[in-house]
């Protein structure tokens, strides 16, 4: 039989592409099954993951003892160093009048300019963290995300005087004498890395919403896809008047609050 | 042909040999000493066979660390087929173990046993746990801060 040069040159593509199929571990990955290792079926995905906090019920929560920086900074092993200067965290608490300077007035909205709202990392469609870092650390994902792969954070602290909402803290020294309690399934950080609220991808990937959402008793936020239109987020800011940190700077916030 | 001055030549020759091997039979008097096996662990299977994790689990972690934290995978399929979470906590899990003697060994002590060895330094462990969760005693202190290291550099 006599091969032509054609038949031979497909032959021996296809020849080359099985092998690399068959010989490298990795390519096996690409074709992972679903498995129950950590029931992959069920890992939260969207097109767009934004939060809505509505401040009413945050706010007339008066006895929550600000239970969504406690369940985060359990979860996540953030540190309490005791001082403002060194201090790390993912969520917090801050006067209304800070966070929106430009939208909460003297008289409009007078009153929430004075209460302490949660802020945490705004997760910005135009983010100017990932924009600055040297190393690619940090990132934003598929889904609106911005992770910090903290293997390789050199500990420049571009991202840090990049971000306009002070999203992000640096680990001046080594957190783990400053854990009170360690939960053993998340790691902790390192002394000279960057670190922030990454919207809790861990839990997503097991299924579960975020540590803060979860643990709210008043239910005052939501988290979903912005891209369902059918989602609860979607239907929030449909009916709700809502406003976004600083959206003069043009960062795009994925988490919204309703005032 | 005469040979001039052959009782300094070859001493000094002699000499120079000796110095300038010293590194290949110091090596091979210091194969072995100083070596101890890391302990077993305690699962029934390796992720990989041993060999290949032998030679190959730094790739296989590397991968698993850019492919979790950036592509957000997170399931290992081996090659016998087997699905493991792409986590330290997998290999803590039978690597960082309690023995029936209730002795514990942290996944840290049990790398560091090649690894020291060898002068590789491991910065997994500053981070990531080194116990399996179960193995972990929350209540007294903080078991998972490290020990306060004199001269520690600015890592």
């Amino acid at each position: 039989m006599k091969i032509s040069r054609r038949t031979a040159l497909k032959l021996s593509l296809v020849t080359a592409f099985s092998l690399t199929r068959k010989h490298s571990i990795f390519a096996m990955v690409a074709s992972a099954k679903p498995s129950d290792v950590l029931a992959p079926g069920a890992a939260l995905k969207a097109g767009q993951w934004v939060m809505v906090i509505d401040l009413k019920k945050c706010l007339a929560a008066k006895d929550c003892h600000d239970a969504c920086v406690h369940a985060c900074h359990e979860t996540h092993n953030v540190p309490d160093l005791g001082n403002k200067k060194d201090a790390v965290k993912w969520i917090w608490r801050e006067e209304g009048g800070h966070l929106f300077p430009d939208q909460l007035g003297e008289y409009h909205g007078a009153e929430m300019a004075r209460q302490t709202i949660p802020a945490l990392c705004n997760h910005c469609a135009n983010a100017p963290c990932t924009r600055v870092c040297p190393t690619g650390a940090t990132f934003k994902r598929r889904d609106g995300i911005v992770v910090m792969d903290p293997h390789r954070c050199i500990g420049c602290r571009f991202c840090m005087a990049a971000c306009p909402y002070g999203s992000r803290s640096f680990n001046w020294k080594d957190p783990r004498p400053f854990l009170k309690k360690t939960n053993p399934d998340y790691p902790t950080r390192t002394k000279g890395v960057v670190e922030k609220c990454t919207f809790c991808d861990e839990r997503l990937a097991q299924g579960k919403l975020p540590a803060c959402v979860t643990t709210c008793p008043a239910g005052a936020m939501a988290f979903g896809d912005l891209k369902d239109g059918k989602s609860s987020v979607v239907k929030l800011l449909r009916e709700n008047y809502s406003i976004r940190r600083k959206p003069e700077l043009g960062t795009e916030p994925a988490v919204y609050y309703l005032v | 042909m005469k040979f001039y001055n052959g009782r300094y030549i070859l001493p000094a020759l002699g000499a120079f040999l000796v110095a300038v091997t010293f590194p290949v039979w110091h090596g091979m008097a210091a194969r072995d000493a100083g070596f101890k096996s890391p302990p077993n662990p305690k699962g029934e299977r390796c992720i990989e066979p041993k060999g290949f994790m032998r030679a190959q689990h730094m790739r296989l972690l590397g991968r698993w660390r850019d492919e979790v934290v950036r592509e957000d995978s997170r399931v290992y399929i081996a090659k016998d087929g087997h699905a493991w979470e792409k986590s330290l906590k997998t290999c803590v899990a039978c690597h960082g173990h309690t023995d029936a003697q209730g002795k514990s060994t942290t996944a840290a002590a049990a790398c560091n046993e090649c690894h020291s060895y060898v002068n590789a330094k491991l910065d997994c462990w500053n981070c990531h746990h080194d116990s399996a969760p179960a193995d972990v005693k929350l209540a007294a202190g903080n078991p998972m801060a490290r020990p306060a290291v004199s001269g520690e550099g600015s890592r």
